[in-house]
């Protein structure tokens, strides 16, 4: 009986113009924003290509070590095709040094940030909007429109029963409605796969048939939604506009509304506080180099020979030197005991001001959850960006990995006494015996073609073995953050459905 | 026809579902007044935190008129006080620009507000009247005339000496008469509470942009509404109807402009940062390497015979690397643009570029930006020229590369605080920047529209055969 039920119900979705317009709308807007963003991603790819090789080639020409300063990139995700999430508006770039731990990203992959102003249309953003809307299309008048042509009456005395009638109706929904959404899914694959060449590792497969599966739960959702609606009331286009209206409610206004609210309820002290905190920090940390710095000039100038004269900066991170006197090295060496202490110190103190501000960053985040909790698009966009790696967590795990890489980069110089006892190998390439050295100093001076400066573009590189390279490897999508979204999606089906059973259940034939 | 209009209106005011509808969009009007009267005073908070940054650092520059002039200040755009009418993507959009006398580098973005938060749109009046009451309009006309075929009264009202242009423009009426309503009532509850807020400055600007705001969204509202009446007459069953206009709803409010950004990164191809810095550099090197050989060295001798060759160098160096600059910026520019005009076929759209307009948010925001940019470098340049010209102690040769410039070529005497050009005064008193334009043309193009649309609905009444 069921079976029969179904088939009717199939049958008569698939003859109506709403589904027509469902398939055309669907596979032309899937297929034209697939096309288009896979083109954008192939740009990014090769951009990131370009932009990462360069910066391992400039990582490997550095002469001194006191001048590596490597940048690390973010690839790209593939999947961000289908869901671009925040993925351009985060950046993807970070470079490493000693005296910052990196709390935010610079973007270079994207080519017009005047862009970033209009939200991209993806794959998402048409599950969203059009497929939920095409759920409720098709089913506002299910129930509604038979009660109008009285039809229903007849239904009800036959033996199949009203739980199957109804049940029935939702599957032959959700049926119907996955028609157009794994058509377009499947023809926007093709056109990744052939005319983009865009090849997806097995994690990726996996991601994609997720994506679909979330996309068919969020339109069962809109299914049961329809339903529901078309099961409490008595009229068609009551039917419609109450299901249009928490349509609304819940594709559109709560999710924009929530972000909008959540920044007005819950303030966030403007993030030029902790710019105003670094300066002090920074103008302690000075005071604190300046006088121990001059009393250390004072006994270099005493034990004579120095000319200095403020050559030194104590803001100039870089400091280097290629030759000297024993006198300036030395100095040089006490400057980098100092202030590398002191300024790698200030970086942490910052950091610590900066994961403050990211805690209530992440306060004010969860505001903006809890608003939109009850709409159903904000879970859809949370499975497809996790799976996709281009949710703030993906950025934020990167950020980690980078600065999980710029403190190995610190053990490093650390072991190798770059601080304290080897400064001078630091700084400069002449062996540290021989630079504090009067008499190697007075053969050096002495020797043929001496310049006092050398000339960094006649040494040889320091090489990449110095560091290891930064594992730069895309995210992989993360399985177990779609686990409670796609639960509270399945809820909602039930919810809907339950409700609308019921309402169904109690509908009087008389 | 007015008895007509006052039933349709009647009609529609006793309707639930209409003035449930209505109750929301009033509701979002006052959603909007309150977020935007928060955020407008909290960045500009931060706009005047981000100026006294800039000006507290430029103050330690001020010993010395070569380090001045050298100095990579940070020119940041304040806030639009009209974002709550058009938001233009103010959240998204670069708002600051690195400017020394000798450079305007590239835009940035200064103040910002939650990175973690999802990039999903705004809540402005462009997005309440271009999403929302068009679907309104789309809801209360979907059934005008279709409703009344279905259950037989059109024939009837038909038979009566009733002609059909008055029918039609009865609905119409009525039909525009309850949507005005809604509009001015969400308008004025929105209005108030930011009079009240009082965070917002209500200058003569903002006051003109309501005024244009409401003449825009009425026109739009009207056109949403004739192309209801027009579907609604060219089909006999409402959900038909409802349906349709559903799609082209979903149309012209989401996929349009996606799809103008897709289409418009196809037209217009900008170049990458990567590809930016290369080519500055090639362009930097060309000049170096067809300078002559005498230039290069630097000498400690301010006024050494080489010395002019040197700053011709630098000279052209730096204005290549500017034009590029320029030329990227303005491309960027142009693809924004030219994307924002793709998605003008949609009256939402228009709506919405032509309120960003008005208040000068959005492309216009950006483009003065870059104007301001461009002005403060020339006034730098210019301040630097003339506080140089008193110095009789330099050979007035001013010129940099980047921030590094020869000792002693201009002028190194100190620089009175106050007497030199500031960043905040490009920028008007009222919280509009001076790009604030007058949209004559869309509101001829609307107004057109209007007319075309109001015949092709009238034809689709007349055509009706009641038999």
């Amino acid at each position: 009986m069921f079976r029969v039920l179904l088939w009717k119900e199939i049958r008569e979705h698939l003859i109506t113009f709403r589904f027509a317009a469902a398939l055309v709308t669907t596979f032309v807007l899937v297929v034209v924003s697939v096309w288009v963003l896979g083109d954008d991603f192939q740009r990014r790819r090769d951009n990131y290509t370009k932009i990462s090789e360069e910066a391992a080639r400039a990582t490997g020409e550095v002469k001194i070590p006191s001048m590596l300063e490597p940048i690390v990139h973010y690839p790209p995700s593939p999947l961000g095709i289908f869901a671009s999430g925040e993925e351009k508006a985060l950046g993807n770039a970070v470079r490493i040094q000693r005296w910052e731990v990196p709390s935010e990203a610079t973007d270079s992959l994207t080519d017009n940030p005047l862009l970033t102003a209009i939200p991209s249309f993806d794959l998402l953003a048409v599950f969203t909007l059009i497929t939920s809307l095409f759920g409720i299309i098709l089913t506002y008048d299910s129930i509604t429109g038979e009660k109008e042509r009285g039809t229903l009456r007849q239904m009800c005395a036959t033996v199949a029963g009203r739980w199957r009638l109804y049940a029935a109706k939702f599957v032959a929904g959700v049926v119907v409605l996955s028609i157009p959404t794994i058509l377009s899914f499947v023809s926007g694959l093709v056109v990744l796969r052939f005319i983009h060449n865009i090849n997806f590792g097995s994690a990726q497969w996996f991601a994609i048939v997720f994506m679909l599966g979330a996309g068919l739960l969020f339109g069962a959702v809109f299914i049961a939604l329809g339903l529901m609606c078309s099961a409490l009331v008595n009229r068609s286009p009551t039917a419609l506009i109450l299901s249009l209206l928490l349509w609304a409610l819940g594709v559109l206004i709560i999710p924009l509304g929530a972000v909008s609210l959540a920044t007005a309820f819950h303030k966030l002290p403007p993030h030029s506080e902790i710019i105003k905190l670094q300066k002090v920090t920074a103008d302690e940390v000075n005071a604190e180099i300046d006088p121990q710095f001059g009393k250390e000039i004072d006994k270099a100038r005493a034990a004579g020979g120095l000319d200095i004269n403020g050559a030194l900066s104590t803001e100039a991170p870089g400091i280097f030197m290629m030759d000297g006197n024993p006198n300036a090295f030395n100095l040089y060496r006490v400057l980098i005991r100092l202030m590398e202490r002191l300024w790698q110190g200030r970086a942490e103190r910052i950091w610590n001001l900066e994961k403050e501000h990211e805690a209530r960053l992440r306060e004010q985040r969860d505001f903006v959850n809890m608003f939109s909790s009850p709409a159903p698009a904000f879970y859809l966009r949370d499975i497809f960006t996790s799976l996709a790696g281009t949710d703030y967590s993906s950025h934020a795990s990167f950020l980690e990995r980078a600065r999980r890489f710029r403190s190995g980069m610190l053990r490093i110089f650390r072991e190798k006494g770059y601080f304290d006892r080897n400064a001078i190998e630091f700084i400069s390439r002449v062996p540290q015996e021989e630079a504090l050295s009067e008499q190697k100093f007075a053969a050096r001076q002495a020797s043929p073609g001496y310049r006092e400066s050398l000339d960094l573009d006649s040494l040889e590189p320091l090489g990449s073995d110095l560091i290891p390279a930064f594992e730069s490897s895309a995210s992989t999508p993360h399985f177990q953050d779609t686990i409670r979204p796609a639960a509270v999606l399945m809820f909602m089906v039930l919810l809907f459905f339950s409700v609308g059973q019921v309402a169904f259940i109690r509908y009087d034939v008389r | 026809m007015l008895s007509i209009a006052r039933i349709t209106m009647l009609q529609g005011l006793k309707d639930a579902k209409f003035l449930f509808l209505s109750c929301l969009v009033i509701l979002a009007f006052v959603v909007n007044a309150f977020v935007y009267s928060e955020g407008y005073s909290s960045s500009h908070r931060e706009w005047q935190e981000a100026v006294q940054a800039n000006s507290s650092e430029l103050e330690q520059k001020l010993g010395n008129l070569q380090r001045f002039a050298t100095h990579y200040q940070k020119l940041v755009k304040p806030p639009s006080a009209g974002a709550f009418i058009a938001d233009g993507g103010e959240r998204e959009l670069p708002d600051s620009w690195t400017v020394s006398a000798f450079l305007n580098m590239e835009p940035e973005k200064t103040i910002r507000g939650n990175r973690m938060l999802p990039l999903l749109g705004r809540f402005d009046w462009g997005f309440i009247v271009g999403t929302l009451m068009t679907l309104l309009a789309f809801l209360v006309s979907f059934d005008a005339v279709c409703g009344e075929k279905q259950d037989g009264t059109l024939k009837h009202v038909l038979a009566c000496p009733v002609s059909r242009i008055d029918l039609f423009l009865g609905k119409y009426a009525g039909m525009l008469a309850i949507l005005l309503l809604v509009l001015l009532s969400g308008m004025a509850a929105g209005l108030l509470l930011i009079v009240l807020f009082g965070s917002i400055p209500l200058s003569e600007g903002i006051v003109w942009a309501i005024g244009w705001a409401f003449a825009l969204s009425a026109l739009c509202l009207s056109l949403t509404l004739l192309f209801g009446i027009f579907i609604s007459s060219a089909v006999h069953h409402p959900p038909v109807a409802m349906v349709i206009l559903l799609v082209v709803w979903i149309l012209i409010t989401v996929a349009v402009p996606g799809l103008a950004r897709l289409l418009g990164e196809q037209v217009i191809s900008v170049k990458s940062e990567f590809e930016i810095r290369r080519e500055s550099e090639a362009a930097h090197d060309e000049v170096l390497d067809s300078a002559p050989e005498k230039a290069k060295y630097q000498h400690n001798d301010p006024f050494h015979k080489d010395n002019p060759l040197r700053a011709e160098m630098w000279r052209s160096s730096m204005a290549a690397v500017q034009r590029i600059l320029d030329r990227s910026n303005e491309t960027r520019l142009r693809q924004f643009e030219i994307v924002n005009a793709f998605a003008s076929i949609s009256p939402s759209c228009l709506l919405n570029s032509s309120l960003q307009d008005v208040v000068a948010t959005g492309a216009p925001s950006f483009s003065a930006l870059k104007n301001a940019a461009r002005r403060y470098q020339q006034q730098l340049f210019d301040f630097t020229a003339r506080r140089d010209a008193t110095d009789s102690e330099t050979p007035h040769l001013i010129y940099a590369h980047y921030t590094f410039t020869d000792v002693g070529v201009f002028s190194r005497r100190p620089v009175e605080p106050g007497a030199f050009p500031r960043a905040e005064d490009l920028w008007r008193s009222g919280g509009l920047p001076q790009e604030q334009s007058q949209p004559i043309w869309q509101l001829v193009i609307f107004f057109v529209l209007n007319l075309n649309m109001a015949l092709v609905a009238f034809i689709a009444l007349a055509r009706y055969d009641p038999r």
